[in-house]
């Protein structure tokens, strides 16, 4: 039958990219279980990488750093994110246009770009290249994701219940707290979840905005990549994929997550 | 609520917008013409003059633009039909294979490039496999390291678009006597050329700019990102900043903007395009 065979070509063809989108990472986790210390070998399978992660301090601390910067930020983030899509949901069509355009220079924008103008920036007004800086810098690309996510919740709001909120006597604040705020909620929380993953998965901004004494992760093992990579990075990237994963899972179960990176182009 | 009070309310908004994105982009333009010594700050065209006529530099910039080139051709030619065939399969197969798609795009970009860096490099599968012959080094590598990179963030947006085709427009094609060529023709891929066209701006743009992926997989070929990546960080001196850092980030924030607003002009409806579904 002709729709068979058609069939059969269409899942080979997926099978086939998939396979060439898979096999570097597959490959990866699987010498994470190597006896052996290099990649040289496969002689057996161990899991003496992952114990030698307790020694690499400095992937470790890279790692703290990470999670730090990243709960942080998007913790800064969510706020202002939220914050500024109320303000912009009020706007005449016009400012709306010209403020979000430019709120969303940084998701538009090439990442180095972005980067070394926060760098220049940082640069230029004299302040140190470190922790600050970057978390200033993740703060800064997080912003327009979070608001992305939060504006369209705030679209969908029905102003009839937050007026009839009010009508039975409640104050603004606990009207806004009530019947606003469980509406919204679920756009602040997928934007809060995407802004750490963007977080976690930057490396060009973090690089050109850390300086040389605090490391993210990515700076990291990019530095590492100069030299022999030790196995305990397949192994410390394989358990941060099966993280992503969990998130991945987790966000795609919250309908509103879904749109968020929509407007990227 | 008075006039006065809404606008204050909205002012530490434009204060973060004005001071985090617009401010930090002049800075580029700043360093691109002014020189910061310690003798005071002085005015020169010097180092523009030098990105629009130094060999080297010319030859990163038509280089790169070679790489990015290609690399979009490549994933437009697997992608447009990978996203075809996945919106033409069943609900649950379809949720299922677009995760997986998904997947790898949330892995860390360096940490997918060290994986890639790892089958092609002396030690790497791939190498051994080839006999020896090692893609590290070559211009194939950082060719399929962009399309190993980016493939999914074209796949993404095109697919979108495909699933939101109404399936009466297809069928109604279909009623006419149209063939499939006819329908794909006439129905579905007018109806992804703005899908196509986000995801052509998502791989491109990140392939002209990018310096990771060459600096891994072939660290002889010069591109303009590994020229600026050079200038401030790995070959940066402990003077300060390089004005030539400067003025070549300028241009490349340029030709960042033109390729966003050639994008833009293709792709006027704003709304329709697929963009990425998380």
């Amino acid at each position: 039958m002709k729709n068979d065979k058609s069939l059969i070509f269409k899942i080979l063809y997926i099978a086939v990219i998939m396979i060439f989108l898979y096999a570097p990472i597959v490959v990866m986790i699987l010498y994470s279980f190597n006896a052996g210390a290099t990649r040289a070998k496969f002689t057996g399978i161990s899991l003496v990488h992952y114990a030698e992660l307790a020694d690499q301090s400095e992937l470790l601390n890279a790692l703290k750093n990470t999670l730090i910067v990243a709960l942080i930020a998007s913790v800064i983030a969510t706020l202002i994110g939220t914050y500024a899509a109320f303000v912009i949901a009020r706007l005449s069509p016009f400012r709306k246009n010209v403020v979000l355009k430019t709120l969303n220079i940084p998701m538009l924008n090439a990442d180095i770009v972005t980067g070394i103008s926060l760098m220049l920036f940082f640069v230029f007004v004299s302040i140190p290249l470190g922790f600050f800086t970057l978390l200033i810098a993740h703060v800064m690309f997080n912003v327009p994701y979070v608001t992305m996510s939060v504006l369209p919740k705030i679209r969908q709001l029905n102003k009839s219940t937050y007026e009839a909120a009010l009508d039975l006597g409640a104050s603004p604040a606990l009207a806004f707290r009530k019947v606003v705020f469980p509406e919204i909620l679920p756009g602040i929380i997928s934007g809060a979840l995407l802004a750490f993953t963007l977080s976690l998965d930057d490396f060009i901004i973090s690089y050109f905005t850390s300086g040389s004494d605090f490391m993210t992760l990515s700076v990291c093992i990019n530095s590492m990549t100069k030299k022999t990579i030790p196995l305990a990075v397949n192994a410390l990237s394989t358990i941060l994929f099966v993280v992503v994963f969990v998130i991945l899972v987790i966000v795609n179960f919250r309908p509103a997550g879904k749109k968020a990176r929509a407007d990227q182009a | 609520m008075t006039r006065i009070t809404k606008t204050l309310k909205n002012i530490p908004l434009y204060v973060w917008i004005i001071l985090f994105t617009i401010v930090p982009l002049v800075m580029i333009f700043v360093y691109a013409v002014f020189e910061f010594r310690p003798d005071g700050v002085h005015f020169t065209l010097e180092h523009l003059k030098y990105v629009f006529t130094d060999k080297q530099v010319l030859q990163a910039e038509l280089r790169s633009l070679n790489y990015a080139f290609i690399s979009t051709v490549i994933c437009l030619l697997l992608g447009y039909p990978l996203a075809y065939f996945l919106s033409r399969l069943s609900e649950r197969m379809r949720s299922f294979l677009s995760i997986l798609l998904l997947l790898p795009m949330w892995m860390n970009f360096i940490i997918r490039t060290y994986a890639m860096l790892s089958l092609i490099d002396e030690e790497g599968i791939v190498t051994r496999i080839l006999g020896g012959t090692m893609l590290k080094g070559t211009d194939a590598a950082i060719i399929i390291g962009m399309v190993y990179n980016f493939l999914p963030f074209l796949v993404l947006p095109i697919y979108t678009s495909m699933t939101k085709i109404d399936k009466n427009l297809i069928e109604a094609a279909q009623d006419l006597g149209g063939n499939t060529f006819h329908v794909f023709k006439g129905v579905i891929f007018p109806l992804t050329v703005p899908g196509v066209v986000s995801g052509i701006t998502m791989v491109f743009v990140p392939c002209v700019t990018t310096f990771v992926i060459p600096q891994l997989l072939n660290n002889n070929a010069w591109t303009i990102g590994k020229l600026i990546e050079f200038k401030f960080i790995s070959g940066a001196s402990a003077e300060g900043v390089d004005p030539d850092g400067g003025a070549l980030s300028f241009i490349l924030m340029v030709l960042v903007f033109i390729c966003m607003s050639i994008f833009n002009l293709i792709d006027k409806d704003d709304e329709s395009a697929g963009g990425m579904t998380l």
